[in-house]
């Protein structure tokens, strides 16, 4: 039966075998019925043109809102999301370079309100999520947050996010719009299974919320004139009002600049993004998109799930080691002890920059042309102030390789470039941008 | 044309309210609070001001004015907020339950499907928690991302049911 789970084979079938013997389809016999109940169109095996075939593409709370600036819709995880808000005769790539270099020169605004989300409450919050975080949890303070990320038993990453410690016993753990249910079934697992004596709550509040980020250096001005307050430093969170609406703000930098994160209830959304609208434009900023906050985030070598947290790394290989939980205790502690995973031979996160052309992304590296692949580009993009072509990658043994000259070869497109290997950071590598 | 009519309930507080120690103790304390009990799987109870549903084993949704629910739970328990993720959508009319009938295979044309009662099923692939408001009228709790395809659907389906 397949991909198609019964629903359309079965029945022409059901059909034939009928028709030999002359009788009706209920006569001749029926099969088991089993889940997925819900019929599976062909045009939804086909492909992403599944609007009317398959399940709906989710719409964001500010669908409305960004839907009158005509932007670029890209699919993400099951949602639509802005890819970029051309102006004029612009492309695709002239829009977002526009808008990242307005985040690094002004500042800039997004949606990130698909960013899944998870309210974790009780006296064992803090436990739950040391066993679910690699790094530790419980030494944040009340109101502070940080980097995590999450590994599967077998000691492998999977995904990442921030851990806020919103107040004594309660919690708010992110992680990554395309993992989002992912980690709902894992954390699901977690509490009902490995620990069901916890005394802890989890919620998925990804909805429940809907998510503005301001980020560039004049976005500590823009917050500071929205919330009346100085704003909190980096990794602190405070709760604020915008336009008279309670809001919950995450000092947090997916860019590499000085950034924010602003959550409010998401049927409240409109009024407070139309205030950080008009006063981010107030400040010379504008709206920026999926492909803009793309350059730069690999521009400041931030991970992405599906790029290069891809399930097949360790925390070493991405070079995530020295922010492990010391005292372990957390899944996958136990998987990352095998042999096998600190042998010499395993792909390891690289960054790449061309010494000539443009590097194209998801291509094979190649030492010389027809030897085999020893890695790949997981993302490329260009400096964004600049310029040059960029990009992070997985290579064998990779650290060891920083300087080594490569080919970046994608032959079905028939392009390729020389690249040189060097450190996974392009932009601010003392993270001094972050602070005030 | 089937005799529905599909309307979207404006924002309410909703929350979730979790129980994870003493369940039988908090039930008490609860409807020593509020003059009636948690219901059981399957089961809504209250009034407009407070209803809960049995959302799962150990989570009840809540609607309404929950400002006295934190003292009943105590260390035993948590309640999270959780409106903005939910659009409230009320099916009313003869024909609700000939509607519900469409893109799904919960059955709820079954007599059994009460007044009080809830359900959670999956129609047209969207996850949807169900209320029986009364014999001409049922609640549908729809994610916020899917809900205006959902209500499209809806009015799509009472068009063409006859």
């Amino acid at each position: 039966m397949a991909t198609d789970q019964g629903k359309l084979g079965n029945m022409a079938a059901l059909g034939r075998l009928a028709e030999r013997q002359g009788v009706a389809i209920p006569e001749a016999g029926l099969t088991t019925f089993r889940p997925p109940y819900t019929p599976v169109t062909m045009g939804l095996l086909a492909g992403r043109s599944t609007r009317d075939a398959g399940a709906y593409l989710r719409r964001l709370a500010l669908y409305d809102v960004h839907q009158v600036k005509s932007p670029i819709w890209q699919p993400l995880g099951h949602w639509e999301r802005p890819r970029a808000y051309p102006q004029g005769s612009e492309t695709l790539a002239e829009a977002a370079l526009r808008e990242a270099r307005c985040v690094r020169s002004q500042v800039g605004m997004t949606d990130v309100s698909t960013l899944a989300k998870f309210e974790i409450s009780g006296p064992d919050a803090a436990a739950l999520l040391e066993l679910v975080c690699a790094t530790t949890v419980s030494k944040l303070a009340v109101g502070r947050g940080r980097y995590t990320f999450m590994l599967r038993e077998d000691g492998f990453v999977f995904d990442d996010g921030t851990v806020w410690r919103l107040a004594e016993n309660r919690y708010l753990l992110t992680s990554s719009t395309g993992g989002a249910d992912r980690m709902a079934a894992h954390l699901s697992y977690v509490r009902q299974y490995l620990r069901p004596q916890m005394r802890v709550s989890v919620v998925n509040v990804q909805e429940h919320f809907a998510g503005v980020a301001m980020a560039g250096p004049n976005a500590k001005a823009v917050l500071a004139a929205l919330i009346g307050a100085e704003p909190p430093r980096h990794m602190s969170t405070v709760p604020a009002v915008i336009a008279e609406i309670p809001v919950l703000v995450l000092a947090a930098s997916y860019s590499g600049e000085r950034a924010f994160e602003i959550y409010i209830e998401a049927s409240h959304a409109a009024p407070v993004w139309a205030a950080c609208e008009g006063e981010v434009v107030r400040q010379g900023g504008g709206l920026y998109g999926m492909e803009a906050m793309e350059f730069l985030r690999i521009e400041k070598g931030h991970l992405v799930v599906g790029g290069e947290i891809d399930g097949r790394l360790t925390p070493h290989d991405l070079a995530l080691d020295r922010m492990l939980n010391k005292a372990g205790g957390y899944i996958g502690a136990a998987g990352l002890t095998r042999p096998a995973l600190s042998e010499p031979g395993r792909r390891q996160l690289v960054g790449l920059e061309a010494i000539a052309g443009m590097i194209p992304e998801g291509s094979m590296l190649v030492c010389r042309e027809g030897l085999p692949a020893v890695g790949h580009v997981t993302a490329a993009a260009f400096r964004v102030l600049e310029g040059g072509a960029i990009a992070l990658g997985q290579l064998v043994d990779g650290f060891a390789r920083t300087g080594e000259e490569l080919i970046a070869t994608s032959p079905t497109r028939g392009q390729k470039a020389r690249v040189r290997v060097v450190a996974p950071h392009f932009y601010d590598t003392a993270g001094e941008r972050y602070r005030d | 044309m089937t005799d529905v009519t599909i309307t979207a309930l404006p924002a309410a507080p909703l929350h979730a309210f979790e129980i994870w120690s003493n369940p039988a103790t908090v039930a008490k304390r609860f409807e020593a609070v509020t003059g009636f009990g948690l219901p059981p799987a399957g089961h809504a109870s209250g009034s407009d001001a407070l209803r809960l549903i049995r959302f799962e084993p150990t989570v009840w949704l809540v609607e309404g004015d929950t400002s006295a629910l934190p003292a009943v739970l105590g260390e035993d328990g948590a309640l999270t907020a959780i409106s903005g993720g939910i659009v409230r959508v009320r099916l009313s009319g003869p024909g609700w339950r000939s509607l519900l009938m469409e893109g799904g295979v919960f059955d709820a044309e079954t007599p059994g499907f009460a007044p009080g009662c809830s359900a959670a099923t999956i129609i047209d692939h969207v996850n949807v928690r169900l209320h029986v408001e009364s014999a001409e009228a049922c609640i549908a709790y729809v994610p916020l991302s899917y809900a205006a395809d959902m209500i499209q659907f809806w009015k799509t389906a009472a068009r063409t049911l006859v």
